[in-house]
């Protein structure tokens, strides 16, 4: 009996100074993280830093895409016009008289010697 | 010393006038435009139908069906319907070609366009030939030869004469044929004729064992198709040319020939049309003992799977 509490006294004892082990460790590594935890605000206040920039562009070109229809009809106004131009130009009839005739679609004769 | 500047500046001003005077005439009227969007899309399909696109052509010509429908434009109604039966007649199918030039025909003929109803008449004429039907083929040229009369157009004229001399070379009556080239010569003005002409003469030749002439006219025909850039008619005068050579001995020339008419045919995607040259050269490699490989061709010439 005495001999079985002896064993767990110095089991006791290792489990403890096993403990002491650990705490000591921790300890350690806490201090070791206490920069580092310092640093993470620098690093999100960089970080925070360089998403300004990126959230210009991002307006920029909201703020772009919103002139964009007005962009693009103000670009099919111009190839609208410019093709009356053109229409009306080329319905002069001096210019009609001189200018090449464009192709004009035909009814399609198919030749025998072109069918097996 | 002659100054050129009061020169130039006066006649300047004469254009500036001149072209004030005329002014920028009014725009086409709304319905003038769409006849001309509809000649616009009918065009895209002629050009992809020429290249043997007949899916794509086909879908602009019915598109130009449509809408010359919707606008009431009669003279393009019949001719997107004839041009999707020569669709149909290029596929090879013959009531649905037979279908689509009697409706044109028929509106054709209602508005006096005797030209186009000439040449639906000459259309429905191929689709009797290639039925074999000798006898209908016949009276479908008798209409179109009629029409073409009425049009008082030379070229309808020479067209039709042209569909005729073809119909009795087919028939094995070079006589007749004969006549009828003789007949469309003068009228055979356009590049479009005159490949067509000089084809039937080189057929004409060779029927009649003239080969030397046959090669001038096939020649001359192939020339004349090639600035056109009628792939169809080059494919034929190059068969031609093929089967001339061949006629005369001249196995080299005849394999190069039947190539060349195997590769238009192919590129145009005229399936039909390979076993037709595969078989010359497979005999002219046989008769001149030439040893080429005929692997390409094969391959090319097997029905895709659909």
């Amino acid at each position: 009996m005495l001999v079985m509490q002896k064993e767990l006294y110095v089991r006791m004892n290792k489990a403890l100074e096993d403990w002491d082990k650990f705490f000591i460790e921790a300890k350690t590594v806490v201090v070791d993280l206490k920069p580092t935890t310092e640093n993470l605000g620098v690093f999100t206040k960089s970080i925070n830093q360089e998403i300004e920039p990126l959230k210009a562009i991002v307006a920029n070109i909201k703020a772009g895409s919103e002139d964009l229809p007005d962009l693009m009809e103000a670009a099919t106004g111009t190839a609208r016009s410019a093709k009356e131009t053109m229409d009306a130009i080329k319905a002069n009839p001096l210019i009609r008289m001189t200018a090449p005739k464009g192709a004009k679609s035909q009814t399609i004769h198919v030749e025998p010697r072109t069918l097996p | 010393m002659w100054n050129r500047a009061p020169f130039l500046s006066r006649w300047t001003r004469v254009g500036l006038v001149a072209l004030l005077v005329g002014g920028c005439a009014a725009k086409q009227d709304p319905f003038a435009q769409q006849v001309k969007r509809i000649d616009e899309v009918s065009l895209a399909g002629e050009e992809l139908f020429s290249r043997g696109d007949l899916k794509r052509a086909s879908r602009n010509f019915s598109r130009a069906l449509t809408m010359s429908r919707a606008v009431d434009y009669p003279q393009g109604t019949a001719q997107q319907l004839n041009n999707l039966g020569a669709v149909a007649l290029e596929e090879g199918d013959y009531q649905k070609a037979r279908d689509h030039f009697t409706q044109a025909y028929n509106l054709n003929q209602d508005r006096q366009q005797f030209v186009a109803a000439s040449i639906n008449q000459a259309n429905l004429a191929t689709v009797a030939q290639k039925q074999g039907k000798p006898a209908e083929a016949s009276q479908h040229l008798l209409a179109a030869q009629d029409a073409a009369l009425r049009s008082r157009s030379p070229q309808a004229q020479g067209r039709v004469y042209l569909q005729w001399a073809s119909f009795y070379l087919d028939q094995d009556d070079p006589a007749s044929a004969q006549d009828f080239l003789t007949l469309a010569q003068p009228l055979a003005a356009t590049p479009e004729l005159k490949g067509t002409l000089y084809h039937h003469w080189g057929r004409l030749s060779l029927a009649r064992g003239d080969t030397g002439q046959a090669l001038e006219m096939f020649t001359q025909a192939l020339k004349i198709d090639r600035s056109i850039l009628d792939r169809a008619a080059m494919a034929a005068d190059l068969f031609c040319l093929g089967e001339a050579y061949q006629s005369r001995g001249d196995l080299p020339q005849a394999w190069d020939n039947y190539v060349r008419a195997f590769d238009v045919y192919a590129g145009m995607g005229k399936q039909a049309q390979l076993p037709r040259c595969l078989k010359r050269l497979r005999e002219v490699n046989l008769q001149g003992g030439m040893g080429h490989s005929l692997e390409r061709f094969e391959t090319r010439a097997q029905p895709s799977p659909s």
